[in-house]
């Protein structure tokens, strides 16, 4: 994408596998693999350089014009040169190395029916990073006055990091039946898991050359130009369970599990907890009375199970820990958080309904599921009064109700030596925060956690068009006593009008931010997406093979901040060409209100029904055409040329500068996405 | 292969005996700090990295932004949550931390007081902030646990006890705080004194006396406050540490920097380049400009004011005519045209030159080399000449007068420190119908132009509701000494009899109208406190209310 600076990604992957029997007791394998990853990219942070393409302003020339005397030939009189930045700017270069063996010993008939597995593996993890922050400048034209620079001292950056992830796992299993008929399996077994990750990170500033970056060559006089930390992170998880498996003559199916597990991420007694599991399926088509042929296969199962989730949960935040930050060399160190000594491991309890069907000698074929889940103990950041002067970590303090369904069907065929499939699938969830014991505020944006509702919901005001001049506004605000909108003073033609909730005898505002009093925010929707679905059509005819797939969400709702979508957000923001529609006396229906240097002022935005975008979507994600060459077989297996098109159609109701799979996160789409863009791949399989 | 089997089993039953206890390695933890005099100093470098320096305050009349100012014009809405709010107390929260864990630290007592005492410094100045913006403010002065302290949703408690526990921080401070000449601090430049604690309690106990005066606030007597100021005026100056730097322009450049400058009594230090810095120079061409407002309240060299001064030209027909005969710090503190300004020399109303908006261009404290780098000078946050200035205004709020040798010592020091050698006198002011306290007053207010001092004075004063809603004015337009458009300008200016649209709004023509009076208000039972951010008193379940007239 940044094709005037280093951008690439390379992956490289190895994976040999070893089986083998050393007798009719033991049976052995070897698993090995290494992966390696090589990421270039601009130092200064592919974010930063978008937010600037996005905004630097296009008065600002790349280049200087002859007789300039600046010094470089980039040109930054208003604000920095993104495109001098990409290509001077300097590189930050990650390599990843990660090396993997697994041996697994299985015994087997030692005693009848039983089975042991035991396996060992570790990952090891290599990591080292090259940052080089060179310093730029641009002058004024006679050269004698800095106008902008980045990167002021120049800086050298590395870190390095190895970890290793250990796990042990033991299982043992036991088959058993019963005339034949009753089949049962009994499984026990526990596994470890052990992490550790050490690293070291430099930074070293005001190198003495900029062709040469060194740890052994930088002004080391001055404390403040060197900068050294180490991190060592050791977790472990241990879990123990059990499981018990019966079917009847295939037909009736039943299993019933339990986990044991333990983190030493949390304090010594809320680590372990027990998550109990059982499901059960019955296979219709398999009764004796079951006469209907069409139905090649009938499946129905429901299950309810109890997990935890510990993926949230952090390091050794039970203890009191100290941050330590920069100051003039030396080291200020401050409690950063407050201890959470009561946080336990969330509990998601699933239950699961579905059906699996087959008809037509399986043509036809799919599956439905409905399933609701709560999580208990859910952790979510309390709201608390600032004065108590820490930030606050999460507690178990919620609880979490998602609910939804699944369904998706294919329908597989042939035609003499056409064959083809079409599959479709859809689903949808809800969730809702039943209990929230972190008091419930509401402001203008996304509130992550409100009690009673989804979570990420968006609140904002209710618009009604713009006033048509400040006269207007005026005399509406004579009309209605006590009636104040946002910035007041300046009020004029081409301003949104907000409309006020209930009687309009007061200021325009979040009232006390509480669900009892929301003043004039209304809830305008939430960011999560409903009824995603996709279509799958693919067809295969004498060597040709097409398949197209369609991906696509049927409701959702985006916010985007400010800075993202006004124009003249701030006074240097470059506006984009869709904000040429906008109010004048004579383009009174313009989407965009008046034009005016907001200078940080977001009254015209504040979120609300106007800006909240509808990110519904159909995206054509995938199509591929191929061709499969007629070799004979005794050169090669198979040999196959394709074309795909990623990403390569859509269709959204949003505006087309942001696109609908960006991701809202908690404050909306900002300025420093890295684009979507479309791909075209042309591809050649060989198998031997 | 028989090595492989018993390597599993052993494998298998080892797990049983894991341990799933892990500390941190490199991250540092209660149970391993707090212990030495290095931990303590660490602690405490918080917060002076967190102690706000150059702070553009365009809250009042003094400055101006590039667009209106909520503050100031009476515009601004009740927000949900304030920094104003939450970084004083996260700060306080840090010194509570210091004072609390300290306790058990294996150092000598005295050792261990000198750096709790910075904590309690730091906490007094903090909560002071509070205060001066909300009024009664919850005070904290523990450490919390858990989120379910009953503390953590505690009510306000009054201002006049959250002062008096500022005194009783300070008066720790004030034991055991190094001296200024410290051996100890003669390397250690920046870290707080008992010159900075005595500095800190003359001016809240100026603040909170006069306030109380004025306001009539609750509990207390403004007496009491104002001698504690008094008390501590007179500590500082009797000491001998301090004294005035005698060249006013150097003081607020890198000149001033450091104890040889006797005048720095607690300072915010920067610099070098890349570790703490500022942008102040920057600023100052970009975003702030002095209103004419302020201007007028230089004097002239006949020591009266312009509403009095035979010298004073009017009408004036050129930017050096306010100039003329004026007290000299006023070309000390802007630019004159064809001075050697921030883009070349200065010429007014083009935006190339300068970006702020058309009010007169601040000299004082303009470095040129650090203009686009980074600000690395330090910034004054009391100097001494704010002691004797307040000591005047203490003694006559007290006395109700103030003699001469008061006079001489204080008021008249600081101008002849700028080379302004017109003697205040009691005799002065009664020959030419001034009043003293104005007078006083005055003196605090060209003095210290953009050291964040004017918008606390005007709400103490309670002149906030006479000089916040009026216009605001800005640069006089003289055709031949810029190569602005008139046609572009003439919209803004007043007319030549001092009217704009219609109605007078001052007593000169061609002057730039930042603002007009009509967009801007002030409700005296209202704005003299922030509102409470509505975070606060949703999540306190209420305990915590909001200030009168700021909503429901």
């Amino acid at each position: 994408m940044l094709k005037y600076g280093p951008d690439s990604n390379e992956r490289y992957n190895l994976h040999a596998k070893v089986k083998t029997e050393f007798n009719k007791y033991l049976d052995f394998s070897l698993n090995t693999q290494y992966q390696s990853r090589n990421i270039e990219a601009p130092s200064y942070g592919a974010g930063g350089i978008f937010n600037s393409l996005f905004s630097t302003r296009g008065r600002q020339s790349v280049y200087v014009p002859e007789g300039d005397e600046s010094g470089s030939i980039y040109n930054g009189d208003l604000q920095g040169n993104p495109i001098d930045i990409m290509k001077n700017g300097g590189i930050r270069e990650r390599k990843l190395e990660n090396y993997i063996g697994k041996a697994t010993l299985g015994i087997k008939d030692v005693v009848k029916n039983l089975r042991i597995d035991l396996s060992a593996s570790r990952r090891a993890g290599y990591y080292a990073e090259v940052t080089e922050k060179h310093h730029l400048e641009w002058r004024t034209r006679d050269g004698k006055t800095i106008r902008n620079q980045v990167n002021n001292p120049d800086e050298l950056y590395k870190r390095r990091y190895s970890n290793y992830h250990d796990l042990l796992e033991a299982t043992a299993n036991y088959t058993f039946d019963l005339n034949g008929k009753h089949n049962f399996s009994v499984l026990v077994g526990s596994t470890y898991e052990n992490y550790r990750q050490d690293q070291i990170e430099a930074t070293a500033k005001s190198l003495n050359s900029d062709d040469f970056f060194s740890f052994n060559g930088y002004d080391s006089s001055i404390a403040t130009n060197t900068e050294l930390s180490d991190k060592i992170d050791p977790w472990s998880m241990m879990s123990y369970f059990g499981r018990v498996n019966y079917n009847y003559r295939e037909r009736y199916l039943f299993e019933a599990n339990i986990r044991y597990d333990g983190s030493s991420r949390l304090a010594p007694g809320k680590r372990w907890k027990a998550f109990p599991s059982v499901s059960a399926a019955w296979r219709v088509n398999e009764e004796k009375w079951f006469k209907a042929d069409f139905i090649s296969q009938l499946k129905l199962r429901a299950s309810w199970g109890e997990l935890g989730n510990g993926a949230v949960l952090g390091l050794y935040d039970y203890m009191p820990l100290i941050k330590r930050e920069d100051y003039m060399g030396e080291g200020a160190y401050f409690q950063e958080e407050l201890a959470s000594t009561d946080k336990t491991w969330e509990v998601v309890s699933t239950t699961n309904i579905g059906m699996d069907f087959g008809l037509f000698n399986n043509r036809l074929s799919g599956s439905f599921e409905y399933y609701w889940k709560v999580n208990d103990n859910m952790l979510a950041s309390p709201q608390v009064p600032h004065q108590i002067g820490i930030k606050v970590p999460n507690l178990n303090i919620g609880k979490l109700k998602t609910w939804g369904w699944d369904l998706n069907v294919t329908w597989k065929d042939r035609i003499k030596d056409f064959n083809y499939q079409i599959g479709f699938n859809i689903s949808d969830s809800k969730n809702e925060l039943v209990e929230y014991n972190g008091v419930s505020v509401v402001k203008a944006g996304i509130v992550q956690h409100l009690q009673g509702y989804e979570l990420n919901t968006i609140w904002g005001y209710k618009t009604d068009g713009y006033w048509s001049s400040r006269e207007e506004y005026l005399q509406y605000k004579k009309d209605n006593p006590g009636y104040k909108s946002f910035n007041d003073g300046k009020v004029n033609g081409g301003d949104i009008r907000y409309v006020a909730q209930g009687k309009a005898d007061h200021e325009i505002g979040v009232g006390s931010g509480t669900l009892g009093d929301t003043g004039d925010l209304v809830y305008l929707g939430n960011t999560d997406p409903r009824y995603l679905y996709g279509l799958n059509l693919s067809a295969q005819w004498r060597g040709f093979d097409i398949s197209v797939m369609f991906q696509g969400v049927g409701k959702r709702k985006a916010m985007v901040q400010f800075g993202a979508i006004a124009p003249l957000s701030g006074t240097g923001s470059m506006p984009w060409t869709i904000h040429r529609d906008y109010w004048t006396e004579d383009n009174q229906d313009a989407y965009w209100p008046r034009l005016c240097n907001y200078a940080n002022n977001d009254f015209n935005f504040k979120t609300s029904d106007k800006w909240i975008q509808n990110a519904a979507y159909i995206r054509l994600k995938n199509v591929t055409v191929g061709y499969t060459l007629p070799i004979p077989k005794k050169f090669v297996e198979r040999v196959r040329v394709y074309v795909t098109g990623e990403d390569i159609w859509e269709h959204t109701k949003m505006l087309s500068v942001f696109d609908p799979e960006q991701d809202n996160g908690k404050d909306g789409i900002n300025r420093s996405f890295y684009p979507f863009f479309r791909s075209w791949t042309v591809g050649l399989n060989v198998s031997f | 292969m028989k090595k492989i089997v018993s390597f599993f089993i052993t494998a298998a039953l080892m797990m049983s005996g894991c341990t799933l206890d892990r500390e941190p390695e490199t991250t540092l933890a209660d149970n391993n700090f707090w212990k030495s005099e290095t931990d303590l100093r660490g602690a405490c470098n918080k917060m002076y990295k967190d102690l706000p320096g150059f702070v553009n305050d365009f809250r009042s009349d003094e400055l101006r932004d590039k667009s209106q100012n909520g503050i100031s014009s009476g515009n601004r809405s009740v927000s949900g949550t304030s920094d104003d709010w939450t970084d004083p107390y996260n700060r306080i929260g840090v010194c509570n931390n210091i004072i609390i864990k300290s306790e058990n630290a294996q150092v000598e007592t005295g050792r261990r007081n000198r750096w709790v005492a910075e904590a309690y410094f730091f906490r007094a100045y903090n909560y002071f902030e509070l205060v001066k913006k909300y009024g009664d403010v919850p005070l904290i002065l523990k450490v919390f646990n858990s989120t379910s302290d009953a503390d953590v949703v505690r009510a306000r408690d009054p201002r006049e006890t959250v002062i008096q526990q500022c005194y009783d921080d300070l008066e720790f401070a004030l034991e055991w705080l190094p001296d200024i000449d410290d051996s100890e601090l003669k390397n250690d430049w920046g870290r707080v004194s008992k010159s900075a604690a005595l500095g800190l309690l003359v001016r809240i106990g100026l603040y909170e006396g006069t306030h109380k005066k004025y306001h009539h606030t609750p509990d207390g007597n403004y007496m009491d406050h104002l001698d504690k100021a008094i008390g501590a005026a007179e500590q500082l100056i009797n000491s001998g540490s301090h004294d005035l730097y005698p060249d006013f322009n150097g003081l607020f450049l890198h000149d001033g920097e450091g104890r040889r400058n006797k005048e720095n009594v607690f300072v915010k230090i920067y610099g070098p380049a890349g570790t703490i810095n500022h942008k102040h120079s920057r600023q100052l061409e970009s975003t702030i400009t002095l209103t004419r407002n302020m201007v007028d309240n230089f004097l002239y060299t006949d020591g009266l004011p312009r509403e009095k001064s035979p010298l004073r030209i009017h009408p004036e027909s050129s930017y050096a005519d306010m100039l003329k005969n004026r007290d000299p710090r006023l070309a000390m503190t802007v630019f004159t045209p064809g001075e050697e300004a921030y883009k070349g020399s200065y010429v007014p109303f083009v935006t190339t030159n300068q970006n702020h908006a058309f009010g007169y261009a601040i000299k004082k404290g303009y470095i040129g080399s650090e203009y686009s780098s980074d600000g690395t000078n330090d910034k004054m946050i009391i100097r001494y000449a704010e002691v004797l200035i307040s000591y005047a205004e203490l003694l006559y709020e007290k006395n109700g007068s103030i003699t001469d040798d008061q006079l001489d010592a204080t008021i008249n020091k600081v101008r002849e420190r700028a080379g302004f050698n017109v003697r205040l006198t009691n005799a002065f002011v009664t020959a030419n119908g001034l009043d003293m306290l104005d007078e006083i007053r005055r003196e605090r207010m060209v003095e210290f132009i953009d050291e964040n001092l004017h918008y606390d004075d005007i709400i103490r004063w309670k002149t906030a509701e006479e000089v916040l809603p009026k216009a605001i004015l800005g640069l006089i337009y003289c055709s031949d000494e810029t190569t602005a458009n008139y046609d572009e300008l003439k919209n803004n200016l007043t007319a030549e009899d001092g009217t704009y649209k219609g109605v007078k709004v001052y007593d000169q023509g061609f002057i730039y109208v930042l603002e007009e009076a009509e967009s801007r208000s002030f409700d005296p039972e209202r704005d003299y406190l922030y509102p409470v951010p509505t975070h606060e008193i949703s999540t306190s379940g209420g305990n915590i209310k909001q200030n009168p007239k700021w909503g429901n």
